[in-house]
């Protein structure tokens, strides 16, 4: 893909969370991003405060219940199941906090998987999944189950799967939340790889400063409202 | 839509990582394969039984004129009529009947020796009221009939009569069959008695004297036998095959009208549809039961296969896959499983029948032996138990495939 500007408008988000019949959690943000190619975006905010739940509403994982959000003219919540399915598909990466690997695959084989769904011919996926194990250090571990991996070496298969199809934008989510601050580093380095050299726009969530160097725009999530920070 | 041959490849390393579920599932299918096929076999059987009796030949033109005797141990004839001399002479001078078979029984209630009560001379101990005693003479040897001696002739059926001690042995019996059925072998029988059986050990262990024990004792005790007078005769059944159809027709309704009852082919063999109906009735429910419970655990499992799977659809989708190839998947996963579970539980049920071809094949009745198994209902059962399987599966499926990824992700 290649986004001149990867602009985000939010409009009085709700999202609705219902934990039983009767009680419901509901999440309000409000704002607007823009965000120009090849940035790096950290998004900060306090335990709760909607991070989560903005970047899944990025990434096309949630709708919202109320209220509009525009990732490039397109309304995701006028998206139909097939049209978001779509987006989630080919414009974006996205990389969760607990790696979400299948646990019964091969970490080559984590990566082939994903490229099912964009219809890639399996010898090109088997050897795009090996350059990118081997450029994350992997490549002895390709035939390794995803279970039997520690948490740095899931997270860069993960990484890895985010960005086998290419995507202009990675969404990461707390990417280096359950790390250890050496794989964190190594983690982050990666995404700091990716932007430099390969000028994906990342936006990561995270509630840890030291995520925040890397940042090219920050932005703070703070009772709902979301708003740009100045580095 | 994503590659089908990825898709499979990707389900059937989802599939081997629960081994343990597959053979669960080739253990359901192979029982219920195996049930369903056993009771069905029990069908052919029946029905080959039914057809081997159809193919006899004048089937339908024999009839069983069947007479009451109500003492004759396990017998269904309950007829109150009894055969009467004028019965006999017209059942055998009559043109359209030619005799396949009878059963006549005669009861030796009134013996005598040497012209006294066997009683008196402790040889019979008990001829409980008339219904005949408990010993078999199951071989007589010198058998005379009206003082002339009978070879290589069988039909005097010896284990009719029956006498209450092996004391008999090596006795001579004589029997006066009624002189109405004298061109059946009626008159006069004389014969040594050389071998009994007691009637409740019917296993061919007969008690039996050697050939030169019989002679000594008939050559020197010819003067004290067993003399037996039949006061009166009940008959069991006299089985007459006649010329056609027409000829039973008025056969048995001469003969139901003195007062017989009569069972022609015709009727045995709605006897014998009538059971099979009942007996079919039963194998569709027994099968039915069978079906629906082995279909609802195979939709049991499936379902639980799809539901423990959640997380992994969650991320299917987060990943970028429509809810239909989700859905997709789940269905051949399902339809791996049934085929592979049914292809498990074929084998299963074939090597049983192997060995009880192969291995009882002496302790088996032949009927059975010869059975060849039906692919038709193998083939069935396993596309019914497939539709099960893909119906265990969609709806889960379709029910994850509609949730938010994330919701699906921390469903479990």
């Amino acid at each position: 893909m290649g986004l001149i500007d990867f602009m985000i408008e939010i409009h009085r988000l709700y999202k609705k969370y219902d934990i039983n019949d009767r009680r419901a959690i509901i999440a309000v943000i409000d704002g607007e991003m823009i965000i120009p190619d090849n940035s790096f975006v950290v998004i900060r905010g306090e335990s709760g405060s909607g991070k989560s739940t903005l970047l899944n509403l990025l990434g096309g994982l949630v709708r919202p219940t109320e209220g509009d959000i525009i990732v490039n003219g397109k309304n995701l919540r006028m998206l139909s199941e097939n049209e978001l399915a779509d987006f989630r598909n080919y414009e974006i990466g996205f990389i969760f906090q607990n790696y979400n690997l299948i646990p019964h695959l091969t970490a080559k084989d984590n990566i082939i998987f994903s490229l099912l769904f964009k219809k890639w011919k399996k010898n090109k996926a088997k050897t795009r999944a090996l350059e990118l194990l081997e450029d994350f250090g992997m490549l002895e571990r390709a035939h390794s189950k995803s279970s039997i991996m520690s948490g740095g070496e899931q997270q860069r298969v993960a990484i890895a799967r985010a960005i086998a199809h290419d995507p202009a934008v990675i969404l990461a989510d707390e990417p280096t939340g359950n790390l250890d601050s050496r794989n964190s580093e190594e983690v982050l380095e990666i995404f700091q790889e990716l932007h430099r050299e390969q000028k994906k726009t990342i936006i990561m969530v995270s509630h840890s400063d030291s995520v925040s160097r890397y940042a090219t725009l920050r932005f703070v999530l703070k009772d709902g409202k979301l708003s740009k920070e100045s580095i | 839509m994503m590659s089908l041959f990825y898709l499979i490849e990707y389900t059937i390393k989802g599939v081997i990582a629960r081994v343990g579920r597959i053979i669960i599932i080739s253990a359901i299918l192979s029982i219920g394969t195996l049930l369903v096929i056993t009771i069905n076999t029990g069908v052919i059987v029946f029905q080959k039984l039914e057809k081997q009796s159809l193919d006899t030949p004048k089937f339908f033109t024999t009839v069983d004129i069947r007479l009451q005797d109500p003492y004759i141990q396990g017998t269904d004839m309950f007829a109150e009529k009894k055969f009467t001399e004028k019965d006999f002479q017209d059942i055998f001078s009559d043109q359209r009947v030619r005799l396949i078979n009878s059963h006549i029984y005669i009861l030796a209630n009134h013996i005598t020796i040497n012209g006294r009560e066997a009683l008196d001379q402790g040889i019979i101990k008990e001829i409980p009221s008339e219904r005949g005693t408990d010993i078999r003479i199951i071989e007589g040897r010198n058998i005379q009939r009206n003082g002339e001696a009978i070879i290589g002739e069988d039909w005097l059926h010896f284990p009719s009569i029956q006498l209450d001690s092996k004391d008999v042995l090596g006795k001579t019996l004589s029997i006066e069959v009624p002189s109405f059925s004298e061109s059946q072998g009626g008159g006069k029988y004389e014969f040594l008695i050389v071998g009994i059986e007691d009637k409740n050990d019917l296993d061919g262990d007969a008690i039996r004297i050697s050939d030169e024990e019989a002679q000594n004792i008939y050559n020197t005790a010819k003067n004290i036998d067993i003399r037996t007078e039949i006061p009166r005769t009940n008959a069991g059944n006299i089985i007459a095959q006649l010329h056609s159809s027409q000829d039973v027709r008025v056969f048995s309704k001469e003969w139901s009208e003195r007062g017989y009852y009569i069972q022609t082919s015709q009727d045995t063999l709605n006897l014998i549809q009538a059971s099979y109906q009942k007996y079919q009735s039963y194998i569709y429910v027994a099968s039915m039961i069978i079906l629906i419970v082995i279909g609802f655990i195979i939709f049991l499992v499936m379902n639980l296969m799809v539901r423990e799977r959640y997380r992994e659809i969650g991320i299917m989708k987060a990943l970028g896959a429509r809810n239909s190839a989700v859905l997709a998947f789940y269905l051949i996963q399902g339809s791996i499983l049934s085929l592979i579970g049914s292809t498990i539980g074929s084998v299963v049920f074939l090597g049983i029948i192997m060995i009880i071809r192969y291995r009882f094949i002496s302790t088996i009745p032949k009927e059975l032996s010869d059975i060849t198994i039906d692919w038709g209902i193998i083939i069935t059962f396993n596309v019914l138990f497939l539709i099960f399987a893909i119906a265990g599966s969609f709806f889960p499926a379709k029910k994850a495939s509609s949730l938010d990824p994330i919701k699906a992700i921390s469903s479990v």
